[in-house]
């Protein structure tokens, strides 16, 4: 039985890029070029069907945000590659917090993260869908973003300060 | 509120809905307390408020993600 919805399960957000869609495609697809942007280092490619050893790396695009995210490089983290569909469609499985050492990650619930790309006249619109929140139980979430100082939570609050500051 | 009130005027039986407020018991989204024969339910809000906070935090950094990957293709 699922809990009805008083919270969401998924975050959804649209974008529209003023690029090739080959270029968003390749940003996204190959995992040397989507770690660059957002900000990790991938042990291989993004093939359907592997898990990925991670690492968190301070992005190339944004010299600012690289200084906020230094703090945490080489935080080790692993996603699922579920599909890779050219030139349409990448989802991969993480692990949406930390987590104490120790614990059975085989049955802690993970989030599917999905980009879907789509041709405009003016460029590509891009549909990020996180979901599966609602799996997460509640104790969970809450202390890994509210009390986790090293973690997620802590980068976040550190960008939207460094955004909030861009004006 | 009472199950008797919660399920008036609805088609759904007191037994489903005393299990989905089991189930949100559990999530630590209402909680629930005897009063004689009934119980009474209340929401928790500030349960609630985390759990969207926390989604807030989640989607403020895809926000940030999003422009560095815009940073990256377009030129």
């Amino acid at each position: 039985m699922t809990t009805p919805r008083l919270v969401p399960d998924a975050i959804r957000k649209e974008t529209l890029l003023r690029a090739p869609i080959e270029r968003v495609w390749s940003a996204i697809s190959d995992s040397t070029e989507f770690g660059n942007w957002f900000g990790a280092r991938f042990d291989g490619p993004f093939v359907a069907g592997r898990t990925l050893q991670c690492r968190v790396a301070p992005t190339l695009v944004d010299p600012e945000v690289a200084k906020l995210q230094e703090p945490h490089e080489g935080v080790p983290f692993e996603i699922i590659v579920e599909t890779v569909e050219p030139p349409r469609r990448l989802a991969f499985r993480w692990y949406p917090m930390d987590f104490e050492p120790g614990i059975d990650l085989s049955k802690a619930p993970t989030t599917l993260v999905t980009f879907e790309l789509e041709e405009r006249a003016d460029g590509v619109l891009l549909t990020i869908t996180e979901a599966g929140f609602d799996r997460v139980p509640l104790e969970q979430r809450a202390r890994a973003y509210e009390q986790n100082e090293g973690g997620w939570s802590h980068q976040a609050k550190l960008i939207e300060t460094y955004l909030a500051a861009q004006g | 509120m009472s199950i008797a009130r919660l399920t008036s005027g609805s088609r759904v039986t007191r037994q489903a809905v005393r299990k989905h407020l089991r189930v949100l018991e559990a999530a630590g989204l209402v909680r629930g307390a005897r009063r004689g024969r009934e119980s009474i339910w209340r929401l928790e809000p500030p349960r609630l408020e985390e759990a969207r906070r926390a989604l807030d935090r989640i989607a403020t950094r895809w926000d940030a993600a999003i422009e560095r990957l815009r940073r990256q293709v377009e030129e």
